[in-house]
């Protein structure tokens, strides 16, 4: 059983006195920013990724995990209280969570989602450790053949699965792609895509004023525009006895846990889907199988527990892919994985092996980090509702001087200040004609890896694309490239595959009439 | 929005010419005993950038004009005047950032819109014009020692190490 020695190794660094701090400081402010409506999870990662700079990188991490846990705690406080979803992960916690408050039940509501957000994020990290050590010992046999599909694989699969136009997709993750080259090739060393001789290109585009640019500039520009309507506040008072009456009430409900935790983990793996997706598949899931599926949507408990469950589940799930393959399963991993990079970490199987301490950390303190949040939400949740009281004309500004000087902080430019405003009013078209952000950001943090297997692959088979096919030399030696790469193929083959059936069901039904 | 649909498709293909021009500066094709050269990758990811962008501009033209999409416009209501009251400023702040400070371009920026956008009362602007810039200068020059730019006021701050 060496999964509990180290585990129990990871224990003893999560709960040194620093990592603790870090810990509690990223659930709290994590909370309070799942809170706010419109920002998320990977807002909050992106803004306050400045502040690990000052710490080793498992504290960093640790913080950073924290942030992502508490966000997904807080996203339901306003989904309930306001019936504005504090983060696209607590959309669907809003169909029963704001119908339960406007029965009155506000606190069951908030104390079922905490709960539920605890039982799923915990039977998440207990799968994430048993899978975790097999699927790096898995991935330390790729060689650049392995690596280059399995990226393309990632890539793949918000085509594929991500909804939307999928050459729109396509374009995003070339943006980001392209990005990554900009400054010095890594293999000759010469520079390039320096625009003429700008110098502010040598360093090449940090992937950090590009999320900040996107998740935080950008998202205060969208939401400037869109005015969130909301419902009429509740009023929430959580006491104890609700607490326990509350949960005693949700034993019942083992199925929607179920479902939610297991959805939430293995979607949450996938590198398109991530916690929003997961949400929404486990309510209407837990629906079709429920007892009383007609109570949905007019404030039923199960309601809460089917988005909340998933959407902590599918945080954890996120991280696993982040962690062993060095391939983000979230818009929130990616950038967590932007900053292993930062922190001079190569993300991969390698951790495992090189940086014990960081990864049994991060893994221990995932378990700390979901008792501690259940704790501060279910007693601090009154506090919480306060912060939604913060009006947008004080946050926005404020949101925007921290994003102006986290596009200076990592590279001490001001060119990286004016980018990052560049990229959030590109952002910010981009969301709105449905460009989406999340294959941007994840393209430039895995570019250079993409570039490099590509360039190391195509060497050794002496240019032929053979080799991601499986043949090296005539001989099929790679079956897992070979695997990736067709699941690739399909993946990129569905949306073709489905406008075509649509446009032949289209003629049948006009031949019909 | 089709027109906005239609123009950033082809915007987005231009900008790829822009990127494949220049990716070719550097070798595209395999160079003798280095494989791969240095503009290969930027270069034929530029390629199939600009033709995928042309031909969602095209599909754009072409479903733009179903009445549903054609009638919606890109920005809302007085949207327009709320993102530019926040960019416009916010572009100012990081103009001036090299010339007074990043601290004293927050501090302007802040008591800008918190008092002129959000109408709060003049306490509450201050608070959060000092506040926030303080809360920075204890984060980034002290914490992480992250020196932030000072413009010509640099002197000026000598007083606080």
């Amino acid at each position: 059983m060496e999964v509990f020695g180290n585990l129990l190794y990871g224990f003893s660094i999560a709960i040194t006195p620093l990592n603790l701090a870090m810990a509690i400081l990223g659930v709290v402010l994590g909370t309070a920013i799942g809170a706010m409506p419109g920002l998320g999870s990977v807002n909050g990662v992106a803004i306050l990724l400045p502040i690990t700079f000052a710490v080793p990188p498992t504290a960093g991490i640790i913080f950073l995990s924290a942030i992502y846990y508490g966000a997904m705690y807080g996203g339901a406080i306003s989904s309930i209280t306001l019936n504005i979803p504090g983060a696209s992960t607590a959309v669907a916690t809003t169909f029963d969570g704001y119908p339960m408050a406007k029965k009155g039940r506000a606190a069951q509501a908030l104390v079922g989602a905490a709960v539920s957000s605890f039982i799923g994020g915990t039977v998440s990290i207990i799968l994430f450790t048993l899978f975790a050590p097999p699927l790096a010992e898995f991935a330390l046999r790729f060689g650049p053949a392995e690596t280059f599909t399995l990226m393309l694989l990632a890539y793949a699969t918000f085509a594929g699965l991500g909804g939307g136009n999928p050459l729109k997709t396509i374009i995003a993750t070339l943006i980001g792609l392209i990005l990554s080259t900009v400054g010095l090739d890594i293999i000759s060393g010469r520079p390039r895509m320096i625009f003429g001789d700008i110098a502010g290109f040598y360093h090449g585009v940090n992937f950090l004023v590009l999320a900040i640019g996107l998740y935080g500039i950008g998202e205060i520009l969208f939401s400037a525009e869109e005015r969130l309507v909301a419902g009429d506040r509740v009023a929430v008072k959580v006491r104890l006895r609700d607490i326990l009456s509350t949960i005693k009430e949700m034993v019942k409900y083992k199925r929607a846990f179920t479902i939610g935790s297991l959805l939430g983990f293995f979607v949450g793996m996938l590198p398109a889907a991530g916690a929003t997706p997961a949400s929404f598949m486990s309510y209407s899931v837990v629906k079709r199988f429920s007892k009383h599926p007609e109570a949905f949507g007019t404030g039923t408990i199960e309601g809460v527990i089917a988005p909340e469950t998933a959407n902590n589940a599918a945080s954890t799930g996120a991280m696993l892919p982040m962690l062993t393959l060095g391939i983000p399963g979230s818009p929130t991993t990616a950038v967590m994985l932007g900053a292993l990079v930062v922190w001079g970490l190569l993300p991969g199987p390698m951790l495992f092996i090189e940086h014990r301490e960081f990864v049994w950390g991060l893994i221990a303190s995932l378990y700390i980090a979901n008792v501690l949040a259940v704790l501060i939400n279910l007693f601090a949740i009154p506090l919480f509702t306060m912060i939604l009281w913060l009006p947008f004309t004080i946050l926005a500004p404020l949101i925007i001087v921290v994003c102006a000087v986290g596009g200076y902080a990592p590279t001490f430019s001001v060119f990286d200040m004016w980018l990052a405003f560049i990229f959030g009013l590109a952002g910010y078209v981009f969301r709105k004609l449905d460009y989406p952000l999340a294959p941007m950001v994840l393209a430039l943090v895995l570019g250079n890896g993409t570039e490099v297997s590509l360039r190391q692959s195509l060497i050794m088979s002496h240019g032929s694309i053979s080799i991601f096919f499986g043949f090296e030399g005539g001989v099929f030696s790679h079956p897992i490239a070979a695997a990736l790469m067709w699941t690739s193929v399909a993946l990129y083959a569905i949306p073709v595959v489905g406008a075509i059936i649509r446009h032949f069901r289209r003629r049948v039904a006009l031949a019909k009439t | 929005m089709r027109r906005a649909d239609v123009a950033l498709a082809f915007g987005l293909a231009a900008l790829a010419v822009v990127f494949a021009w220049y990716a070719q500066e550097l070798p595209i094709g395999w160079v003798h005993g280095e494989g791969p050269g240095g503009g290969f990758f930027p270069f034929w990811l530029s390629i199939i950038m600009g033709t995928v962008a042309v031909v969602v501009g095209v599909q754009e033209f072409v479903r733009g004009s179903a009445p549903d999409r054609a009638a919606k416009r890109f920005f809302t209501e007085g949207g327009l005047k709320q993102v530019l009251l926040i960019a416009i400023p916010g572009f100012i702040m990081v103009a001036l950032v090299d010339v007074i400070s990043t601290y004293l371009a927050a501090i302007i920026f802040l008591l800008f819109y918190t008092r002129w956008i959000g109408k709060h009362p003049w306490w509450i602007s201050l608070l959060v014009a000092v506040t926030v810039p303080v809360g920075i200068f204890l984060l980034f020059e002290k914490f992480l020692l992250i020196p932030l730019p000072k413009g010509y006021l640099d002197e000026l701050f000598y007083i606080f190490y």
